[in-house]
């Protein structure tokens, strides 16, 4: 509310360019001219999901997609009601959230220091960028076999190739990021005589941290994919080789249960991230005024 | 009107450095600021050389408000940077207080013309002015009191929990020029300071600038495009040529101590001050000075 009364301030202080100060406007925004808007998006949330299950069953049903291969709506409940409380279901789900978060955190711990640095010196950027731009594009996929070769089918092996697939986002986020900052910004700080550790905390952090924000997101998004990526092609423990081995085996209304699952997972993980960025971004000027 | 252009003329170059305009009244006091001789060269990323500078050289009295006017492309800007200590001359010496400028002195404020960028938006008003003051080792009570005495003192109301994009451009101005005078500075360097606000803005801007100079007792030195704002604000404009700048004219601005937009805007000397800065800020690059 204290935001929307502000952005309806400033728009009244700009549209008067009151020299004076006497900027604080009583004029609130029209209440409730938000309120359907959300009632009608939720009702919209509402009916796709509907139609989804909806076209589930009918596919389920039909038969076009062969026998068996793809599980009612009961079936699937059933499966899933029996399947959740069991130990195993857990352990997957551990299995793959270790290794998800360990394998950000050391992205996070070895991107985002390296790009600031190297984001600040013109001469560390020339001499990474061919490199960077050149490790990015390869596919962490295609690294499976020698990491498996040299870890074996384990957590390890998952969380260095998280760490390859990862990395290169949130380096580049870090990069540009600091390559944001306002030269007019920065000397004004030089201009005062800021210390250092203040430019780093007043200046360079929060101009960054709306990149970092989003490189941690597309991080957090494609570790996630990365690491049952993996399950399924190396049979490493977690989510992914549960998917694997209930669809080789036929028990397809399990391997759904499993795979479900990782797409909540998955739901979850990039609204919290998304969350977490709109948040470092509220003094931006595509954010400002939009969330309170 | 040609006298003054001729002597500006014969003036201009490394002995122009006028000294202290007999108009100030503190005529014997050492000078706050002393640029001697100074000159600025950028080396292009193929070598090139260019010279931005040639031979600066001026003297500002404490309490005196000098403009600076040039061409556009003069290095004006260049010039502010350096007396700022942002950057270094390629030769001559930049004095301040007596002492040698190798980088910011800690007694003067400097005022951007895109204050967009110079206020952060992710601080509030008020951790904006209290920045500049985390140097001084002061208690957080003594720094929201100087920002607030410094907000009331620029005609800005209890604003000091709003973010910068919440106000208008020539109130965000006012908060630069706030965390300006909550630092207590000796001298203040404004960089086209009114440039990207509208006319009306533009005015009341500058005499709240003369009446915080009066009150605050600064040394103030601005760089400015609009002659009429030079005219009516200093004591004294310097007039620059173009590149390779060098001070072409100094023109001293007797109209005492009290401005007023419409009255002293329409004094017949005002016409005249204006006329001859602007003639000399017209003057062709090709002419030839000694």
């Amino acid at each position: 509310m204290t935001a929307s009364t502000l952005s309806a301030a400033a728009e009244v202080a700009v549209g008067s360019a009151a020299p004076d100060g006497r900027h604080r406007s009583t004029a609130r925004r029209a209440s409730g001219s938000r309120k359907p808007t959300r009632l009608r998006r939720t009702i919209e949330i509402v009916l796709l999901i509907v139609l989804c299950l909806v076209a589930w069953q009918v596919a389920a049903t039909s038969g076009v997609f062969g026998q068996n291969s793809w599980p009612t709506l009961g079936l699937f409940w059933s499966t899933a009601v029996e399947t959740v409380p069991t130990q195993a279901y857990w352990v997957a789900i551990a299995n793959t959230m270790i290794s998800w978060a360990v394998g950000l955190a050391i992205s996070v711990i070895i991107a985002i220091p390296v790009g600031l640095l190297i984001g600040s010196t013109a001469f560390l950027r020339r001499l990474t960028t061919p490199t960077v731009d050149f490790m990015r594009t390869i596919p962490s996929i295609i690294l499976v076999p020698l990491a498996v070769l040299l870890y074996g089918s384990t957590n390890q092996m998952k969380i260095i190739l998280i760490v390859f697939a990862s990395v290169w986002p949130l380096l580049l986020q870090a990069v540009y990021g600091i390559r944001a900052v306002e030269p007019v910004a920065r000397e004004t700080f030089s201009a005062y005589g800021i210390r250092w550790r203040d430019r780093v905390r007043f200046l360079y952090l929060p101009t960054a941290s709306p990149y970092l924000a989003t490189g941690l997101r597309l991080a957090a998004v494609s570790s996630l994919l990365v690491a049952i990526g993996i399950e399924i092609i190396a049979s490493a423990p977690g989510l992914g080789y549960q998917i694997g081995v209930k669809q080789a085996n036929g028990l397809a209304a399990s391997s759904f249960v499993y795979l479900i699952t990782a797409a909540v997972i998955g739901l979850i993980i990039t609204g919290v991230f998304t969350f977490i960025e709109r948040r470092a971004m509220y003094w931006h000027p595509s954010r400002r005024g939009a969330n309170s | 009107m040609s006298d003054t252009l001729t002597s500006g003329g014969a003036n201009a170059g490394a002995g122009s450095s006028a000294g202290i305009s007999p108009s100030t009244p503190t005529l014997t006091a050492e000078p706050r600021m002393s640029v001697r001789s100074v000159s600025k060269s950028y080396t292009s990323d193929r070598g090139v050389v260019k010279r931005v500078l040639a031979s600066v050289s001026f003297n500002v009295a404490p309490e005196e408000f000098v403009a600076i006017v040039g061409p556009s492309g003069a290095g004006k800007t260049t010039l502010l940077r350096t007396i700022a200590g942002l950057m270094l001359p390629t030769s001559g010496e930049i004095f301040f207080d007596g002492d040698e400028v190798t980088g910011p002195p800690e007694r003067l404020a400097l005022v951007f013309q895109d204050y967009s960028r110079s206020l952060m938006p992710w601080m509030t008003i008020e951790k904006n002015v209290t920045l500049p003051l985390r140097r001084k080792k002061l208690s957080k009570d003594e720094q929201k009191r100087l920002a607030a005495e410094a907000l009331s003192a620029v005609g800005l109301g209890d604003i000091g929990s709003h973010y910068p994009w919440q106000l208008s451009g020539g109130m965000q101005q006012r908060v630069a020029i706030a965390r300006a005078i909550a630092y207590q500075p000796d001298a203040l360097l404004m960089d086209e300071p009114f440039a990207s606000v509208d006319a009306q803005t533009r005015s009341d801007l500058e005499d709240l600038i003369l009446a915080l100079k009066k009150q605050y007792g600064m040394t103030i030195v601005v760089v400015t495009h609009d002659i009429d704002e030079a005219v009516y604000m200093s004591d004294r404009v310097i007039v620059l040529s173009g590149s390779p700048t060098s001070v072409r004219q100094v023109v001293d601005v007797k109209l005492g101590g009290q401005r007023d937009q419409l009255v002293t805007k329409s004094l017949p000397e005002f016409v005249e001050l204006r006329n001859t800065v602007l003639t000399a800020v017209r003057r062709p690059v090709g002419e030839p000075s000694p």
